[in-house]
């Protein structure tokens, strides 16, 4: 990823700022349903509003995470394996959007 | 390359020989939670899955997160995503240009410490309490 240093840095900031009351919301709200049963969990997250905040709250933070270990793999990484884990960082980061955002769907639309 | 005719060159220092601050404290922990929750949010993605595919792995999940593995990792997570998003306001602050005098970077460490400890007590606090466990 060979010049994008600047929007790299600016996408990374953008994302740390929605995260700031995307996080609390999720802190608030998710934690407190972790040991519910799956009818209470599935109505809550049900709600337009909740599926809404918790899809943005993924995929936002899961391209802030990308953007982190991206800079862990290049401080720490060096030569082949440098790419490879490049290349699984994209495809943890795109597999849990695409992943979470099925759930998510999944449990709005179907009740 | 250890040539005997060069001089010995200098080592750069390693982790034993820095002096602890707290602002360095703080930057390793900013990364390390970092990495915690970039596993957590991965774990929180198939408690989803559950949520919308599998009745069955849901309820054996929601039984785990009150077990006392289910606790410490609940509770991990938790803290690192406090500790990581009031440090978080620290570097956009700092990205401001401002509270980079060493005494202010300082005090503002030991903040979000503090802070960190007390806002994931209270929400793990309430949120096991609210399950009843």
């Amino acid at each position: 990823m060979a010049h994008k240093g600047t929007s790299t840095f600016i996408i990374q900031r953008a994302t740390a700022a929605l995260l700031i009351p995307l996080a609390i919301w999720f802190l608030v709200g998710v934690v407190s349903h972790l040991g519910a049963d799956v009818a209470s969990a599935r109505a809550w997250l049900a709600a337009p509003l909740n599926a809404g905040l918790l899809a943005l709250f993924v995929s936002v933070g899961a391209w802030h995470m990308r953007i982190g270990m991206e800079e862990i793999i290049a401080d720490y990484i060096h030569g082949g394996l440098k790419g490879v884990l490049s290349i699984i960082n994209w495809l943890a980061a795109l597999s849990l959007i695409a992943g979470a955002l099925w759930s998510i769907y999944n449990i709005a639309f179907t009740g | 390359m250890s040539n005997s005719a060069q001089p010995t060159r200098p080592l750069s220092p390693h982790l034993q020989i820095w002096r602890f601050t707290v602002t360095m404290a703080a930057s390793i922990t900013h990364r390390a939670t970092g990495m915690v929750l970039y596993g957590g949010t991965l774990l929180l993605s198939v408690w989803l899955y559950a949520l919308a595919f599998s009745p069955a792995l849901f309820a054996t999940l929601s039984g785990f997160v009150k077990s006392p593995l289910g606790v410490v990792m609940v509770a991990g997570y938790v803290w690192s995503l406090c500790f990581h998003l009031l440090n978080g306001l620290r570097h956009l602050y700092w990205d401001s240009g401002r509270g980079l005098a060493v005494k202010t970077a300082e005090k503002t460490a030991w903040a979000v410490y503090a802070g960190s400890f007390l806002f994931a007590g209270i929400i793990v606090i309430t949120g096991y309490n609210a399950m009843g466990a």
